[in-house]
């Protein structure tokens, strides 16, 4: 049944059948999120990739977050309220600040371990060493028209970052929460009981 | 004309009942805070995410004025918290035990549950619902419902005997749960249970300080969710990345997030990603500067706070 539906999505994205199946789309997510996996296939097919990948960018960061292992999905942006942004010219202003090069680190036992423990199994070294503008690579891959292949690992390796990057703060703000402790004004027990 | 006096009777009444319905829902939360500090107690509970459920127990008792409770995860490797009245010890599988100073163990109830319900008022509304059976025990339903759409509502089932929680339901702004502490059981001790005796006996590790740092803060917030004010600020390198960044926290008493301000990435992070059990984070790129926000607060509120901060005058 869900791999009929799947067939029936891939041909729709295709362009190669129509009817009912977009509102049954619309209708459950979870043929929404796979809609837009089928699109950006047909997008990476026609080479019309984008920059990079975000859609999975979620789940990842999911399987990373050790303390709230959760389900992540970029939500689509429908704003239920909006506000003016004020505008200033952040640019230059912030331009004039430098953030302080030798900022404190936390010396926790906690920390420390968790910080030695990403760096062994996390890949972040090896893509610092990366050049900037792609790995690499055989110079028979680089002859022109067959390039499908180097934009397509680049997003995957930006889609990679992006995500360590994102987890990197989900991570970091449930370990401060944790760091900085609750603070309880207690009641006192007066007409208790 | 009855009818009309009858109306107008109805209309002059309704807002003192709404009042008292508010002044009662407040004095349940209040009986809660109470509960949850002087009584002695164990809540058998599992807290359910969507893509996962936790199974906990959480024992506190009473010792003269001091307090000690422990919380344990009851799958998985060992997880525990106990803490010691303002002290919390961690003890986690693989990391070695540390303390941190704080007056309630996190990852269960909001901090405010134990106190200072009162000063949420401005903020947000309490609102009395029904009774129902949870744990087996008959429960009332107290809302705490945000008067703006900025931030996500609690509901909370007190148990009407001892008014401890027995279920506290995150949800957001269309109503769909996003976690749910439910409370399988619940007993309840004249005193301390022995293993709470044994804990409070130990010694444990000593109390990780921070240094104190003197720190101007640089920014300017432009929007904030009316009653969010910064709690902490410093300076320290990202998990993880070692990327440099500010740090502030902010609250609203019920509420918090993070706000991270650093140079921007060489990769730009997604405008905002969005969790299961609401976990957002939201980011916008001012300059070189890139504004990082994090929390469990609707996506919309973060976004809004990371696209309006300034350097302080």
């Amino acid at each position: 049944m869900v791999t009929e539906r799947q067939e029936q999505l891939s041909a729709c994205v295709d362009g190669q059948e129509h009817g009912d199946i977009l509102d049954r789309i619309c209708a459950e997510p979870e043929l929404q999120q796979q809609w837009h996996r089928y699109h950006l296939i047909g997008d990476a097919m026609r080479g019309e990739l984008p920059a990079t990948l975000q859609f999975d960018i979620a789940d990842k960061v999911a399987m990373q977050l050790e303390q709230e292992p959760t389900i992540l999905a970029p939500k689509p942006s429908k704003r239920r309220f909006a506000l003016p942004a004020q505008v200033v010219s952040l640019g230059q202003r912030f331009g004039q600040y430098a953030i302080a090069a030798g900022v404190a680190a936390v010396a926790v036992v906690g920390v420390q371990q968790y910080g030695a423990e990403q760096s062994l199994t996390s890949p972040i070294p090896v893509l610092q060493t990366t050049p900037l503008l792609g790995a690499p690579t055989p110079a028979s891959y680089s002859v022109p028209g067959m390039g499908v292949q180097e934009p397509q690992r680049d997003a995957e390796r930006e889609a990679h970052e992006q995500h360590l990057r994102a987890n990197a703060f989900l991570r970091d703000h449930l370990l401060q929460q944790r760091l900085n402790g609750i603070v309880v004004d207690a009641p006192a027990q007066s007409q208790d009981r | 004309m009855l009818r009309r006096i009858l109306i107008l009777v109805a209309l002059t009444m309704a807002p003192i009942v709404q009042a008292a319905d508010s002044s009662a829902a407040r004095q349940w939360l209040e009986r809660m805070e109470l509960a949850l500090n002087h009584h002695n107690f164990q809540l058998s509970l599992v807290q359910m995410q969507r893509d996962q459920i936790r199974a906990m127990r959480y024992h506190h008792g009473v010792f003269d004025e001091a307090q000690v409770a422990l919380l344990e995860h009851l799958n998985g490797p060992i997880k525990s918290a106990i803490r010691l009245d303002d002290k919390v010890v961690f003890i986690e599988h693989d990391v070695q035990p540390y303390g941190v100073r704080s007056d309630r163990i996190p990852g269960m109830l909001p901090g405010v549950f134990a106190g200072g319900i009162a000063k949420l008022e401005p903020h947000y509304r309490f609102v009395e619902g029904g009774r129902n059976r949870v744990a087996g025990r008959t429960a009332q339903l107290i809302r705490i419902v945000s008067g703006d759409p900025y931030r996500f509502q609690y509901r909370v089932w007190l148990d009407v005997e001892s008014a401890l929680p027995l279920r506290v339901d995150l949800v957001d702004q269309e109503n769909s749960l996003l976690e749910q502490l439910l409370v399988i059981e619940l007993h309840q001790f004249e005193q301390a249970s022995p293993l709470l005796i044994e804990l409070r006996e130990r010694t444990w590790p000593e109390v990780m300080e921070a240094p104190e740092r003197q720190l101007q803060q640089r920014w300017r917030f432009g929007w904030l969710p009316a009653g969010f004010e910064v709690q902490h600020y410093d300076q320290h390198m990202l998990l993880g990345l070692n990327e440099p960044v500010e740090y502030l926290a902010l609250s609203d008493g019920l509420a918090e997030f993070s706000v991270y301000i650093g140079l921007a990435g060489r990769v730009t992070l997604p405008g905002n990603v969005t969790a299961g059990n609401g976990l957002a984070l939201a980011s916008a790129v001012h300059g070189e500067v890139e504004v990082v926000v994090v929390g469990k607060l609707p996506v919309e509120t973060l976004a809004n706070v990371a696209e309006n901060i300034y350097p302080a005058k």
